[in-house]
């Protein structure tokens, strides 16, 4: 499909342009209702927006939410997006109902997000809107002058409550119970003091007051939802969660978004879990530590992003050589190079899969949403201890940063295993240990250092190794050894991970057309699944990349008789690596470098359309010498 | 049956493997396997307690040649992997071997990170001023002018001073032997095995096949032992001057500097996350309280599940 010609308009921060702009689904749904609540960095807008979307959780609606900043640490315009409903959603639209811009940028930026009928909540005291003034009565926006100063004098409030002024204002505007808001401030603020949960609230109160006394009535409110436990999850809550279940006491990391918020949650987390956390020189002693943990019998793991992992490429093959587990978190981001350091992507599929000399061996898992990130996490330090592999979770800053709703959590009936770890008594009988034995399933029994027994002590090396851990060149050595450690991935497949489910299908069982895709998509081809005028299609989202499960995709595709791939690449990563698995073309390619996230009506028009072009949702025309 | 006692007294012999060797004859590497073998004995460090990790080169293959737990690892990450292992678990005594490439070119950020971060490891640095494994190219330490396979006009950089380098990262114990030395190399390993925190043995070795500059004699004729000149190890600016001292005609060995006021990094760790993390019950993990906080609901109290 080509993008509609003739438009003129700027591509901005909105994505306006990717393909949003077709109504392919009913003109906003009431029960579809997204606000944005956007300032500079630095002005807490992310926590306070957060804090609101909690609120919506805890009063039974189904919330998604995701933030998106530049690169910085202050001014720039960071935004955060919360699209709530009675019905699940999991996605973004770039549609927006109501926008609350805490200074001029945010306008600037957002204005043309917001729907006809939506509205516009500014302190106009600040923010000049003069040169929207056509466009807002075109599409009939309704301007909510919040004079926030005002609201905060009148409560004694100092003004870093501002954000807290402007939730109440958006509580007012979208008919929310306040008391949700209110429970809410008083928990996240306990820890500071009467005083300060006392401001708050009244803040609160006073934004949602001046709302009903001016404004009451006035708009189109999203419908009620009924009080109902689910959680609000974001991925990294996920991810770090999953670890502490797996047993994790040894994590390394080395701060590059989109992973630094796991080293934050760790090292909060530290303490009251007893987990060693720590931040070393650089990514290759991240790894590198990860590796000696495990060496000594911890579950340890590492995090990082696309320009970490590269740092951390030699190390992997130093983990697969010595067959020490090790458990590695790739954040996606755009590349190449620095790229856009705060976006998301998904180009690293094949890096993933191959980063090493010689293609070390490992598994690649990569989660839909929290609910898998943190299943995932879980069995990934399963799989590394058990085969002794190196296992990689291929994430986004997508699915880490942004939260979901989760009906339930797959927390109960995890069971932990270790593998074939040799206790003491059972060392004491080996007659020789040989730390990498030839063995059928190719996975050798592990006596941990410090063990005693002259019989039991041995070594390994980088170098290319007898069963005993001695240097060695001959060729057949060589090549029992490199089919013993190749056997283990096989073995992790028939023990493990066929078990686990390695791909889901969604829709239409019986639909002849499919779309295939991996990772955080998930989401917004559920709700675009769910938002097809026909059952045309089925989704088949692939959890494991790595060995990639030929059986299940076959199975998952009979019946189909087109399918398209949809990521987040230039180059049709995925798309290439079913091909060269299962033979299977795609005939439909739907890719996005723009390091958003995919958008509900992009989708949407994919989903309904039946070209064979490539939609690359960044393609534009090329300018020279401009 | 196979007795389990065997690995606590150990021995020259039992430090021992029948691995067949691959040094050249005469190599400096001989000396310092020996060496490590008889103050291992020594000490009586039980064997199955020691953990040697490793760098890539032929300093890189000890572990092939002596009887503990041993990873030979990749080039210049060799500390980074021996202090996940520490502080995994600190009951093992952790030895660490590279070679003046590894040390102070490839790990040079590593090393650096290492003095200041104070793991209690050894670090043993076979320091021959060439690289040898992989054929005699210029390393660090290898003297301004040199004529190598990598710098056929000499060498144009000036040698590191790993020792001043060490002091200035805030290393707590420094020291330089030789390893023709051997009575008095072996007591300056003692004390930086002994040493809580991060020890650096800087070990002047000859490389019979690439280095005809330093050689055996070269060393022999120029070294000389620091404790008998009243050096005080605990003076730091001391031990710097030292350090700084050109290599003409007398070079002084022995332990530069100690300090053993900082703790170990691992004894801080300790304060407030238990160590060994290896002892760990891993099933112990309770998230449940995270989760409580995701929901914003206080749930139903639960039975206490059981240990597994």
């Amino acid at each position: 499909m080509i993008l509609s010609k003739g438009r003129n308009k700027k591509v901005g921060e909105a994505g306006l342009g990717e393909g949003d702009q077709v109504n392919s689904y009913a003109s906003y749904a009431r029960d579809d209702y997204t606000w944005k609540m956007g300032g500079g960095a630095g002005t807490g807008i992310k926590n306070s927006a957060l804090l609101l979307a909690g609120a919506l959780n805890k009063g039974g609606y189904y919330v998604h939410a995701n933030v998106e900043y530049p690169s910085r640490v202050r001014l720039g315009n960071n935004v955060l997006e919360v699209r709530m409903s009675t019905r699940p959603v999991r996605s973004l639209t770039s549609r927006v109902n109501l926008l609350a811009a805490l200074d001029q940028t945010a306008v600037d930026m957002w204005i043309d997000e917001v729907v006809a009928g939506g509205v516009l909540v500014a302190d106009l005291s600040g923010i000049n809107l003069g040169r929207y003034q056509k466009r807002l009565k075109q599409k009939n926006i309704q301007v909510v002058d919040l004079p926030i100063d005002q609201i905060l004098k009148k409560a004694e409030a100092p003004s870093i409550m501002r954000n807290t002024a402007v939730l109440g204002a958006i509580v007012g505007l979208i008919c929310f119970d306040l008391d949700y808001l209110l429970t809410s401030l008083k928990e996240i603020f306990k820890s500071k003091g009467a005083a300060i949960v006392r401001g708050n609230v009244a803040v609160a109160r006073a934004g949602y007051r001046y709302i009903n006394k001016n404004y009451s009535h006035q708009f189109t409110c999203p419908p009620k939802a009924t009080k109902k436990r689910r959680l609000l999850v974001e991925g990294s809550d996920a991810v770090i969660l999953g670890a502490l279940r797996a047993g994790l006491t040894s994590y390394s990391g080395y701060p590059m978004t989109p992973t630094s918020g796991l080293l934050r949650r760790g090292a909060a987390l530290k303490d009251e879990q007893e987990v060693f956390v720590y931040q070393p020189e650089d990514e290759i002693a991240a790894a590198q530590f990860a590796i000696g943990a495990a060496h000594a019998g911890a579950r340890s793991m590492t995090a990082t992003s696309g320009g970490g992992f590269c740092l951390m490429s030699e190390s992997l093959g130093l983990a697969a050589m010595t067959e020490t587990p090790l458990v590695v978190v790739l954040g996606q981001r755009p590349g190449p190079s620095t790229g856009l350091p705060t976006r998301t992507g998904q180009g690293d599929l094949r890096f993933a899969l191959h980063a090493g000399q010689d293609e070390p061996p490992r598994v690649v898992l990569a989660p839909g949403d929290p609910k898998e990130a943190f299943e995932l996490t879980f069995h990934a330090f399963n799989i590394a201890e058990k085969y002794q592999l190196i296992v990689i979770i291929l994430a986004d800053k997508y699915l880490l940063e942004s939260s979901w709703t989760h009906d339930q959590w797959p927390h109960r009936g995890l069971k932990i295993d270790r593998g074939k770890i040799l206790t003491r008594a059972q060392a004491q009988k080996q007659k020789k240990y040989l730390r990498h034995k030839f063995t059928a399933d190719g996975v050798s029994p592990r006596v941990l250092p410090g063990t005693p027994g002259l019989q039991n002590i041995w070594r390994t090396s980088s170098d290319e190794h007898t069963e005993a851990g001695f240097i060695e060149e001959s060729i057949q050595n060589r090549n029992q050894m490199m089919a013993k450690r190749a056997q283990k991935v096989v073995s992790a497949y028939d023990g493990y991970l066929k078990k686990i489910g390695l791909i889901k299908v969604y829709g239409n069982p019986k639909a002849r057309r499919a779309v295939v895709s991996f990772g955080s998509n998930k989401g917004v081809l559920l709700d675009a699944l769910e938002r097809l005028k026909k059952p045309s299609h089925k989704l088949i989202m692939i959890r494991c990349v790595k060995p990639f499960p030929v059986k299940e995709f076959m199975e998952a595709m009979r019946g189909v008789k087109n399918f398209g791939v949809v990521e987040g690449n230039q180059d049709g990563l995925l798309e290439g690596l079913i091909r060269e698995k299962t033979g299977y073309v795609a005939e439909q390619h739907l890719r996005f470098v723009g390091g958003r996230p995919l958008k509900l009506g992009a989708v949407l028009n994919f989903l309904n359309s039946q070209s064979r072009k490539i939609v690359n949702l960044t393609k534009r025309r090329v300018f020279y010498g401009r | 049956m196979v007795d389990n006692n065997s690995s606590l007294r150990p021995s020259f012999s039992s430090l021992s493997t029948r691995y067949g060797f691959k040094w050249c004859p005469g190599c400096g590497n001989f000396g310092i396997l020996n060496t490590l073998k008889f103050v291992l004995t020594d000490l009586k460090i039980p064997q199955h307690m020691v953990q040697i990790v490793s760098d890539i080169g032929q300093n890189g293959k000890l572990p092939m040649w002596l009887k503990v737990y041993g990873l030979h690892g990749l080039h210049g990450r060799a500390l980074p992997l021996a202090s996940g292992i520490k502080v995994a678990n600190p009951r093992l005594t952790v030895l660490v071997d590279a070679g003046d490439g590894g040390a102070y070119a490839e790990g040079l950020g590593h090393f650096v990170a290492a003095c200041r971060r104070n793991v209690n490891l050894t670090y043993l640095v076979h320091d021959n001023l060439t690289y040898g494994l992989t054929t005699g190219q210029a390393s660090p330490t290898t003297v301004l002018g040199t004529r190598t396979q990598t710098t056929p006009e000499g060498k144009l950089v000036p040698a590191i001073n790993p020792l001043r380098v060490a002091l200035s990262s805030g290393a707590t114990f420094v020291a330089r032997v030789f390893t023709g030395e051997q009575a008095h190399f072996a007591e300056v390993l003692k004390k930086a095995i002994a040493h809580p925190g991060f020890a650096l043995v800087d070990i002047l070795q000859p490389c019979v096949i690439w280095n005809k500059q330093q050689t055996w004699q070269s060393w022999e004729k120029r070294v000389y032992q620091i404790e008998s000149t009243g050096h005080d190890p605990s003076d730091v600016e001391a031990a710097h001057a030292l350090a700084a001292k050109p290599w003409a005609p007398k070079i002084p060995i022995g332990v530069f500097y100690q300090n053993k006021q900082t703790p170990p990094f691992e004894e801080q760790v300790k304060k407030t996350v238990k160590l060994p993390l290896v002892d760990r019950n891993l099933s112990r993990a309770n998230i449940e309280k995270h989760l409580r906080l995701l929901l914003g609901n206080v749930p139903r109290k639960r039975k206490t599940r059981n240990k597994s």
